[in-house]
């Protein structure tokens, strides 16, 4: 199973998306580790490939 | 994503897969349409973070220096981890004189816990640091600092009556982040991670973007209870505190002679 397929099934990732090709290959090249962080999380993928807007927090 | 990525460029893109929900909820803070009022709250809420910053970097660096022996990752950063440890000093002091200016007493910040998020997004840095592996914490600090312009900042005081010297805090660190941030690239694009190192790394940002987004919503949750007084948060009682809009006039007649 790809990692798409992978989060589509756990549903983080709607089945009806618009990935572009670039896109699922880049989804494709996370690791296992990366994958279950991402499932883990209980999140819904939105706004995908998009650099974190600001957040405002300090560190 | 290749391979041919630094590993700046691939963390950075592995956390913006994760950060679609993070970015919505932050935007919903800061385009609130009573942010003027939500801004004590949103304070408080960064007091946690701030204030726990230098002892968690400090016991990252510590690690890395109990590490540093046999093994090579944790030797590069460790210096890092110490300097930075360093520069956020003091930084949470920022945070009070803002929430002091507005009218809200030290002692009171002080006697409130912190969100549980917050404790969740700090203390999963420590465990990690610590049981892990130090590395873990870039991935925290890939999220977290992330400073937005100095005219975006002064341009939200302006448009919610905030007065300028309340946002002490995000201004200096506007400038500061800038730097941090650069630093941060070119320090973790000299390591050689191993894979596991590297998704050390990535999967602590992506818990990170997950915990943040739990503070945002705490943030949210707080500030709609806080006109309740039996709901809000002790800081919240305003009849012991100057509104704002008094705050703001005091601070326009000093501004103005």
């Amino acid at each position: 199973m790809t990692n798409v397929e992978q989060l589509i099934q756990a549903g983080v990732l709607p089945s009806q998306n618009p990935l572009t090709p670039e896109q699922i290959a880049a989804l494709n090249a996370l690791t296992n580790v990366e994958i279950d962080a991402l499932i883990s999380i209980h999140i819904k993928l939105v706004g995908l490939f998009k650099p974190i807007d600001f957040v405002g927090t300090c560190f | 994503m290749s391979e041919n990525h630094t590993n700046s460029q691939r963390l950075r893109a592995t956390i913006a897969i994760a950060s679609g929900t993070l970015s919505e909820r932050a935007q919903e803070v800061w385009t609130h349409p009573r942010f003027g009022e939500l801004y004590p709250e949103f304070l408080f809420a960064i007091y946690g973070m701030v204030v726990s910053s230098t002892p968690m970097l400090l016991q990252a660096a510590l690690e890395a220096d109990r590490l540093a022996a046999s093994d090579p990752l944790a030797r590069q950063l460790a210096p890092y981890l110490h300097a930075h440890a360093e520069e956020e000093q003091g930084h949470d002091e920022w945070v009070l004189d803002d929430l002091s200016f507005l009218g809200f007493d030290r002692d009171k910040v002080f006697s409130r816990l912190p969100y549980t998020s917050m404790s969740a997004l700090i203390g999963a840095q420590y465990y990690l640091a610590r049981h892990v592996h130090p590395v873990a914490v870039l991935g925290y600090i890939a999220v977290v600092e992330n400073p937005k312009s100095p005219e975006y900042l002064e341009d939200l005081a302006a448009r919610n009556g905030l007065p300028v010297e309340s946002m002490k805090t995000l201004l200096r660190h506007s400038h500061l982040d800038r730097v941090h941030v650069a630093d941060f690239d070119r320090m973790l694009d000299s390591l050689s991670l191993t894979l596991i190192q590297r998704d050390i790394m990535t999967a602590s940002g992506i818990a990170t973007v997950s915990y943040l987004e739990a503070f945002f919503v705490d943030v949210l949750e707080h500030f709609s209870r806080s006109a309740d007084r039996h709901l809000s948060a002790r800081i919240f009682h305003r009849a012991a505190t100057p509104s704002l809009s008094a705050v703001s006039e005091v601070a326009g007649r000093s501004a103005s002679g």
